[in-house]
């Protein structure tokens, strides 16, 4: 009999959740996490560099990215004093990769552009003029001659000689 | 009375020897794995008549060998230097020595000059867990904590370290209250060659300027120099990757320059100390083997010599003897590793 | 400041050196100094909300007892003056007072905690509902204030309906509402009780400090060795939950049962523990709740404070409210007199479990879980009868073997409903319960999945033999107070006991670099 009771309420309490499934969605995307006193934050998709249509990103597993790159001109380990550790910086024509390791596992540290047959998702490469820079990522401070912005974990690093983009980093965020 | 106490003292009394010996017990041993460990302790073994006191990161306990030194010149010296060593923590491993011996000359390595944070708890701890107490380790520590880390944890080891429990070897339970000798008066060891064929190119930075943090505690390195009469030398040490900028060696240049300092960036006499790069370090350009610490050690020993107060001590039968049981060991251990070199081609341990 | 921190134990030391070093008569002024302390250290800008609700109930409390004062001398100046009548009238004028200013206070505090708590909630589902974009309100939670708000109203109320005088000195009254170990998790004390041991004077006596000592060590050894050890997983298995179908839905169940009652049950031991040093008794929030044979009989013996507030400030009075109690009676003349009798049950009961979820937090998935639990409840109501005639026709349902399968029955089915905490949905719930019949993927049990959860074998180790310890102290503590059966041992295994104890939460707790100081769950409610 109980177990009869049981399987009674056990469908009820189904029928119950089902019939709310649907607000609950919205509430799902919405307040998660219920219990935490922060504001929401939705995760800010990070900058990122395109190299055909490899994808780069600050953080993500190294190899797939390594692989999917294809030959690179030249690599150099530099591995961590006294912990196990590699970092590696890959070099390609026009960019270099950086990786460090993580918890055992080689992640992207950085991308550093180095000339312009490359470029930004954005449009900017070496030797584009600072206003071009400022209508990509907003203005520079008066007498800077560097921009930093941060998205996600990417800090995005351009720094300008003479008005004219010199460099462009892909670095983690603080 | 007496008795009502008596059990609950002996019971704190039986805790806190349980809890200590859990903590020696949880303590990484550094005895196979991150060697360097070991490092900040061994200091203390090798303090008392040190004329030089070399302080830094691992481009000072990889870069020069005190063995050279008191070979070539009689020179005695000690390296305190452990990985990523920041600048606040030279300083303290400074005031420190000075609790047990007043060296006449110091030699600080500036790279360390960029990192105006601590960069991991991890080498921190590699750093800090070796000092004996005293308000100078208090200090180190906290002005090394970063992020979670807590003084307490430094205190009492096993509160960081206590989740070891898992991971037990045989060396917990051999080095519990031992540990086993890594370096030679602070210098570690490598006698395996990885040449350089390229370095990365450097990236630029968006600004070269030193944070007023680490120009505060070089301040302070040459204050306590001055303080305690002792011949600050600055340096960069022949280390070819990270990159060391132009603008940077130019700050300290000029600081040596306005403070009547000695500044040698090792970089610029590469054809003076004989340092090859393609047989001279055992990592493509970071760190120097025993070949090209030696060379360097050489070279540099030629003007440790001239500084005030430094004497070749060779005479004296007292210290010549104890620098002969280091000798010992140092041919021990490039020895063994040469014939671990020729036999498996690779150094897989230090001793 | 976290129970788990030094600066909470600096501070309680600290607290604890001058209540016994400083004349008795300014202990409890101190407590009231070192409560508003503690609760600053989460910002002081959250004082500003706990300071309303101390000056709020406080003096609503004053007001309401000065008309009852002025009722009372008025009523036994004119003892035989006033007609039956005139007292009648008099008596309800002043309730009529009383009431407002109670209404009053109930809105005020109320108000307060529906903008900061519930705004956004309701924000969304407007927004949701018409497809705008109302924007979001930035309120952070002040910490503990569903807690510390229920017991100073429920002394507001107490004091509308007389059970005890108010409280007319104001920092007493604010002691009451911010007393430290139990501000921020409870458990909801009441002013009767509470206040007897609050205020008193407390000569040092070692036995509170034993006492007082064993409970915290007990409560960090739950918290820490098992509830923030299996924190890991349980984030692993609902964060993306689709991954984690079938068992791993029961590893779910489990885990997150041990670790809310490691987490909540800990902290409410290191509550009465910190609150027994000072020779305060805070009363018992929990009753072995794992060994409960049905829900009713669990939401007896877990979070029991909340439970009886619910009960005699909401169920009570909205089963007994007249317009309840007039569709009563309509329901008996026109629908049926059974129905018609039940129906202020039905509703109160209602009431209480939406008002319970969204205690819980402003979000569907919590009043899901409060309707589900309601509804069990009202079945379970309705079929009493239909159980006692199971028992007296079927001889094993009075054995104890039934009696252990009624227990294990109600902790996966609490589970179940408890699950919707972690899994945030009610729908994803749902889903992932039915995966344990359609997709139980066992095979997971027997190869190493399970450590891939963020717990290494070792781990489920210390939390099997953590449980294991806490199963046979809850079986001691159905014989007796685990206290007085400590205090039969001899005093080596006493001592014995309680260093093991120490050296087990100092080894193998989940604390420190490498784990995320966990924050205690119901702080956050």
């Amino acid at each position: 009999m109980k177990r009869f009771v049981f399987a009674v309420v056990f469908t009820l309490m189904l029928i119950t959740l089902a019939a709310c499934g649907k607000k609950d969605d919205v509430a799902e995307t919405t307040t998660k996490p219920a219990a935490s006193e922060q504001e929401t934050k939705k995760a800010d998709e990070n900058w990122y560099f395109l190299k055909g249509d490899v994808k780069i990103e600050i953080g993500a597993p190294a190899q797939p990215i390594i692989d999917a790159l294809g030959e690179y001109q030249s690599s150099y380990e530099a591995p961590s004093c006294a912990f196990d550790g590699m970092d590696v910086v890959y070099t390609y024509p026009g960019f270099e990769v950086l990786t460090y390791v993580v918890d055992g596992e080689a992640k992207i540290s950085g991308v550093v552009l180095r000339d312009d047959t490359v470029e930004t998702v954005e449009g900017i490469c070496i030797g584009s003029s600072k206003a071009d820079v400022e209508t990509a990522y907003g203005k520079l401070e008066e007498g800077a001659t560097s921009l930093q912005v941060t998205k996600g974990n990417c800090e995005l690093l351009v720094i300008l000689t003479d008005d004219v983009v010199s460099s462009i980093q892909y670095l983690v965020a603080d | 009375m007496k008795i009502k106490w008596l059990r609950p003292l002996l019971f704190a009394v039986l805790l806190l020897l349980t809890l200590w010996l859990l903590q020696r017990l949880t303590m990484p041993k550094y005895i196979h794995e991150n060697e360097e460990g070991v490092l900040a302790a061994e200091y203390y073994d090798n303090a008392g008549d040190n004329d030089i006191l070399f302080i830094g990161d691992c481009e000072v306990y990889s870069n020069f060998s005190p063995i050279t030194l008191w070979k070539d010149y009689g020179i005695t010296s000690v390296i305190r230097g452990t990985p990523q060593q920041m600048i606040w923590q030279s300083y303290y491993m400074l005031e420190d020595t000075l609790r047990y011996e007043t060296p006449k000359v110091v030699v600080f390595n500036v790279y360390s000059m960029c990192y105006d944070k601590s960069e991991s708890e991890a080498y921190n701890r590699l750093a800090l867990d070796g000092l004996r107490w005293s308000k100078v380790k208090a200090d180190a520590v906290r002005a090394s904590m970063e992020g979670k880390e807590t003084f307490a944890s430094y205190l009492f080891p096993l509160l960081r370290f206590h989740s070891r429990w898992k991971e037990l070897e045989k060396d917990d339970f051999t080095y519990l209250f031992r540990s086993e000798q890594l370096s030679h008066n602070g210098y570690v060891m490598r006698v395996d060659t990885k040449p350089v064929t390229t370095l990365p190119q450097p990236i630029p930075l968006a600004d070269y300027r030193y944070s007023d943090t680490c120009w505060g505690w070089l301040d302070k390195i040459r204050d306590c120099c001055k303080e305690h009469g002792i011949s600050l030398i600055l340096i960069k040490s022949p280390s070819c990757y990270p990159t060391w900028y132009d603008e940077w060696d130019a700050q300290i240049a000029d600081y040596a320059a306005a403070n009547d300092l000695t500044y040698i960036n090792f970089l610029a006499h590469q054809e003076e100390t004989g340092i090859d790069y393609t047989t001279d370090t055992y990592d493509a350009g970071q760190h120097l083997n025993l070949s090209g610490a030696e060379k360097a050690s050489a070279w540099f020993g030629k003007i440790l010599a001239e500084q005030p107060g430094v004497l070749d001590r060779r005479s004296d039968d007292q210290i010549a003897s104890r620098w002969q049981e280091k000798i010992l060991f140092y041919e021990q251990m490039k020895a063994s590793q040469e014939k671990q070199l020729e036999e498996t081609g690779a150094v897989t341990s230090y001793r | 400041m976290s129970f788990v921190s030094f600066t909470f134990w600096g501070f309680l030391l600290l607290l604890l050196l001058l209540y016994y070093l400083l004349p008795k008569r300014f202990q409890w002024k101190l407590l009231l100094i070192g409560s508003l302390i503690f609760y600053a250290f989460a910002g002081p800008k959250y004082l500003i909300y706990i300071v309303i609700t101390i000056l709020s109930t406080w003096g609503a409390g004053v007001l309401m007892q000065k008309h009852y004062d002025a009722q009372d001398a008025y009523l036994k100046a004119n003892k035989t003056a006033l007609s039956r009548d005139e007292k009648k009238a008099y008596k309800a004028a002043v309730a009529k007072k009383a009431r407002l200013i109670l209404t009053g206070c109930l809105l005020l505090n109320l108000g307060i905690l529906a903008v900061i708590k519930y705004s956004n909630f309701f924000l969304e589902n407007v927004s949701a509902l018409f497809h705008a974009d109302l924007g979001r309100t930035s309120f952070l939670l002040p910490l503990g204030i569903s807690f510390f708000m229920f017991q100073s109203l429920g002394y507001a109320i107490d004091v509308y309906r007389r059970k005890y005088p108010a409280e007319k000195n104001l920092a007493k009254s604010a002691l009451f509402t911010s007393f430290f170990p139990q501000v921020i998790q409870g458990p909801i004390s009441r002013y009767d009780q509470l206040s007897q041991t609050l205020y008193a004077e407390h000569a040092f006596e070692i036995q509170n400090i034993k006492d007082g000592l064993w409970r915290i060590t007990w409560g960090y050894f739950k918290k820490l060795v098992i509830a923030d050890r299996l924190a890991p997983a349980v984030t692993a298995l609902t964060k993306s939950a689709g991954e984690y179908p079938g068992v791993y839905v029961v590893a779910t169940i489990i885990f997150y049962a041990l670790q809310i009652y490691g987490d909540f049950t800990g902290g409410i031991d290191i509550t009465i523990g910190v609150a027994r040093l000072f020779g305060i008794e805070v009363t018992e929030n929990f009753n072995r709740p794992f060994f409960s044979k049905n829900i009713a009989d669990y939401w007896r013996r877990w979070h029991i404070t909340m439970g009886s507030w619910f009960r005699d400030y909401l169920f009570y009075p909205v089963s007994l409210s007249k317009g309840v109690q007039k569709l009563s009676k309509w329901c008996k003349a026109h629908i049926g007199e059974n129905f018609g009798k039940k129906l202020p049950l039905y509703i109160s009961t209602i009431v209480v479990w939406l008002a319970t979820g969204l205690w819980h937090g402003a979000a569907w998935h919590f009043i899901v879980w409060g309707m589900v639990n309601c509804v069990i409840l009202l079945i379970s109501q309705e079929m009493t009868q239909l159980y006692q005639k199971f028992h007296e026709r079927f001889a094993f349902s009075n054995t104890k073997y039934w009696e252990w399968f009624m227990i294990v029955r109600t902790f996966f089915m609490m589970g179940m409903i408890r699950v919707l905490d972690v899994y945030q949905s009610g729908a994803l719930t749902a889903k992932m319960l039915f995966s344990i019949f359609t997709t139980p993927n066992w095979g997971a049990l027997f190869d190493r999945s399970f450590l891939s959860l963020g717990l290494s074998g070792a781990d489920y180790l210390v939390v099997f033999f953590g449980t294991l310890v806490i199963w046979i102290v809850a079986l001691i503590k159905g014989r007796k107070p685990v206290l007085s059966w400590l205090e039969e041992r001899p005093a080596g295994l006493r001592y014995l006991l309680f260093g093991l104890l120490v050296v087990s939460i100092l080894l193998f707790g989940a604390y420190g670099i490498g784990y995320d100081a966990s924050q205690f769950i119901y702080n956050q409610f």
